[in-house]
């Protein structure tokens, strides 16, 4: 793309029709540039994946500045959209669509591609101007006297699993048992200050800052375990949370032992810093790491009554070295519920006077277990080269691209009865509504 | 969300809750599987000053099978019905229906009283029961009376049933072996109260050709139903769906004129297998 040009307005209201929850705006943006792009297709006579295909930024270029300064990390855009549309089995729903159904239903197949910077840092934060700018995430890691490893991170988990994910970390580079990993989050009283959790930032940063103040305590371990074997520390080595040398070997737990309860087993020149890990982290880069997807999704839509049944949903999503792929799931899953909301139930109506008019929920439609399909994932793992691990921020994808993507697909099936729907969400009354003042005969 | 404060009785006889609503003035409310009640006290937009808990009064659980029809207690349960745990006059129709009310969950608890009390008409029961042509058992301090179902609702959320009555049992007369029903509910999601309901019972040896219109914001209407019987007599669907209270050219009209084609279409092969 060699030019770019874009106009925002902002409006001041207390009637907001969606609220900072995850994916904040970029549902919406994603909306609206996924919206023309399958304009585009359509006057071009190309299917939409192709529209997409021809002007992804390809594996070959990563990583990449795009026209807006966006640094792309990493990553193989087209392949993601080639897998989904694979996936999905485009050409079965077409010959399907061409059938028609024996119903009377419309379906139709939609697709969404998007990018997620998360973790991004101060020089992007500045360079917008937003008052709170991110800086070095801080961990503490320390270990109790029973051996017990204690994490101390500033952000919150509050459903992304991170009691999991960042006791993973540690686990992985002291070969400590989970179990005897403890996590305290986002407790001032407690833990170092933090900026939060945000941003899709929080297993990138908080994940990086544990990982490199894991290192730090493990370099340690390693003199006071050499103290200890009385070896040399170039002679041993880590098994699990043990230090192996030539005649013996200590643990973990043991050197902690030594160090708070049986002090005189260790030299007098002992590493006075202990076994407690002050640190922070920042990534190699600041501008982010992109994590990206693509949603592709069948549904069947009932001109009649203008219901919509989701039949197929697959997401091929890349979010770097995956810490945990079952959490990653479920942010994935949680995420493009939140969309599909957004897409045909949760509407915040008022009255003329400003009455709100959904002030609870059994006005305010939430989708539930049964409007929500089994969505198929796969997973592409491209590092990012930025970050301690190669992970990728993920929190918030699985609602940037649900909405497109079901709009679209409702958008296609409902496209051989001349009608489109431009608004959200789009209820039955929406899609029912439009298909009759499309048959409506014009009035003399 | 809590409710406000409120007073709770337990009533053991008919006779006992209707003087504890007699009692409260008009603040009492009758309280049954509580499955819409409670969550509306919560909301607040119900503040009852005393609830009469009516799950301990026997009589209210007596369901009877009678050779022309079945009785059964209000505090019947809607998974008493969908499970068969309670005998079923109408060939199927009132479980079926029963499976489609929210979820498991509530279905547990809520009653058949209670939902027809609380006259939501976009609810199941209440578009149910003049259809079958059923009484209402009403029990109140001048001792006991019957209500027509189809002079049961009035309007949204009100009833004939006064302050100090409450709703005992419902009488709902037997279909024939050889009739068939049919039953069209539209709504946005599993566990939603409709947007639309149609439904028809085509008994000719019972003498009940009959269909529904509901989940209007009115009565639900019932109407003899041969034009849409034998054929489809689109003049006389539209004259019902005006009936039913409907304005042409609305959503509303559209969904329920799509609901009574899409039951009628339900019904066909019902009555072409029961020939």
């Amino acid at each position: 793309m060699q030019r770019y040009r874009c106009r925002t307005w902002s409006v001041a209201t207390n009637k907001p029709p969606i609220l900072p929850y995850r994916g904040v705006a970029r549902s919406g943006v994603c909306y609206a540039i996924e919206t023309i792009l399958d304009a585009v297709a359509l006057a071009a006579g190309l299917e939409p994946y192709e529209v997409r295909l021809r002007n992804l930024v390809r594996a070959d270029e990563m990583p990449y500045d795009n026209i807006t300064r966006k640094h792309f990390d990493s990553g193989d855009y087209p392949e993601a959209v080639r897998r989904a549309v694979r996936s999905i089995d485009l050409p079965a729903v077409r010959a399907r669509q061409s059938r028609g159904e024996a119903d009377g239903r419309r379906v139709g197949f939609g697709l969404a591609v998007f990018c997620e910077q998360g973790a991004h840092g101060t020089s992007v934060y500045h360079g917008w101007g937003i008052p709170m700018v991110p800086g070095r995430e801080p961990a503490v890691v320390r270990l109790t006297p029973d051996g017990v490893l204690e994490i101390r991170c500033g952000v919150h988990s509050h459903g992304q699993g991170m009691e999991t994910t960042l006791a993973q970390i540690a686990s992985e580079v002291l070969g400590l048992d989970p179990a005897r990993v403890r996590v305290l989050l986002g407790d001032t009283a407690n833990t170092p200050y933090s900026t939060g959790t945000w941003g899709s930032r929080s297993i990138v940063m908080a994940g990086g800052a544990v990982g490199q103040a894991c290192k730090e305590l493990r370099a340690r371990l390693l003199t006071m375990g050499a103290a200890l074997l009385q070896e040399d520390a170039g002679a041993l080595r880590w098994e699990q949370d043990a230090l192996v040398g030539g005649r013996s070997r200590v643990t973990i737990a043991d050197m902690a032992h030594a160090w708070y309860r049986q002090p005189q087993r260790l030299p007098s020149d002992a590493d006075a810093r202990g076994l407690e890990v002050s640190t922070s982290y920042q990534a190699r880069r600041d501008s982010g790491t992109f994590s990206y997807a693509c949603h592709a999704v069948v549904v069947a839509v009932d001109p009649q009554l203008g219901a919509v049944e989701i039949l197929d949903y697959v997401i091929v999503e890349d979010g770097g070295v995956l810490i945990n792929p079952m959490v990653v799931d479920g942010q994935i899953v949680g995420g493009a519920a939140q969309g599909i909301g957004t897409a045909l139930f949760e509407a915040m109506p008022y009255s003329t006077d400003g009455q709100p008019l959904a002030s609870t929920l059994a006005d305010y439609l939430l989708p539930g277990a049964t409007e929500i399909p089994v969505m198929r994932i796969e997973h592409m793992e491209t590092p990012s080269p930025y970050t301690e691990f190669g992970q990728k921020g993920i929190g918030e994808s699985g609602a940037i691209g649900s909405t497109a993507a079901v709009a679209s697909a409702v958008n296609d099936a409902l496209r051989p009865l001349g009608v489109v729907v431009d608004c959200l969400p789009i209820t039955p009354r929406v899609i029912e509504v439009t298909v009759a003042a499309r048959n409506a005969p014009v009035p003399a | 969300v809590k409710a406000v404060g409120f007073a709770y009785a337990q009533a053991s006889t008919s006779a006992q809750a209707c003087a504890l609503l007699q009692a409260s003035g008009g603040m009492g409310k009758v309280l049954g599987g509580g499955q819409s009640l409670g969550p509306m006290m919560n909301l607040r937009l119900a503040q009852p000053e005393l609830l009469v808990d009516v799950l301990g009064i026997a009589a209210l659980h007596a369901c009877c099978a009678l050779d022309d029809a079945v009785t059964l207690g209000a505090a019947t349960t809607h998974a008493a019905i969908e499970d068969g745990r309670v005998a079923d006059p109408t060939g199927g129709f009132m479980p079926h229906v029963a499976a489609g009310i929210a979820y498991r969950a509530i279905r547990n608890r809520g009653t058949l009283g209670g939902s027809l009390a609380h006259a939501d008409p976009a609810a199941d029961w209440v578009n149910l029961m003049p259809l079958l042509n059923a009484q209402m058992l009403v029990h109140g301090p001048a001792g006991e009376r019957r209500v027509a179902a189809t002079d049961w609702l009035s309007g949204a959320f009100t009833t004939a049933l006064q302050d100090d009555e409450i709703l005992t049992a419902v009488r709902i007369p037997r279909l024939s072996p050889t009739a068939r029903w049919s039953y069209y509910k539209v709504h946005r999601k599993t566990g939603e109260f409709a947007d639309a309901l149609a439904a028809f019972v085509d008994d000719p040896q019972g003498g009940a050709r009959r269909a529904l219109i509901g989940a209007t914001d009115g009565k639900p209407h019932v109407f003899a139903a041969e034009p849409l019987l034998d054929g489809w007599d689109s003049d006389f669907a539209a004259r019902q769906l005006l009936a039913a209270g409907l304005k042409p050219d609305t959503h509303e009209y559209r969904i329920h004129a799509v609901a009574l084609a899409r039951a009628a279409a339900r019904l066909a092969p019902r009555r072409a297998a029961a020939r």
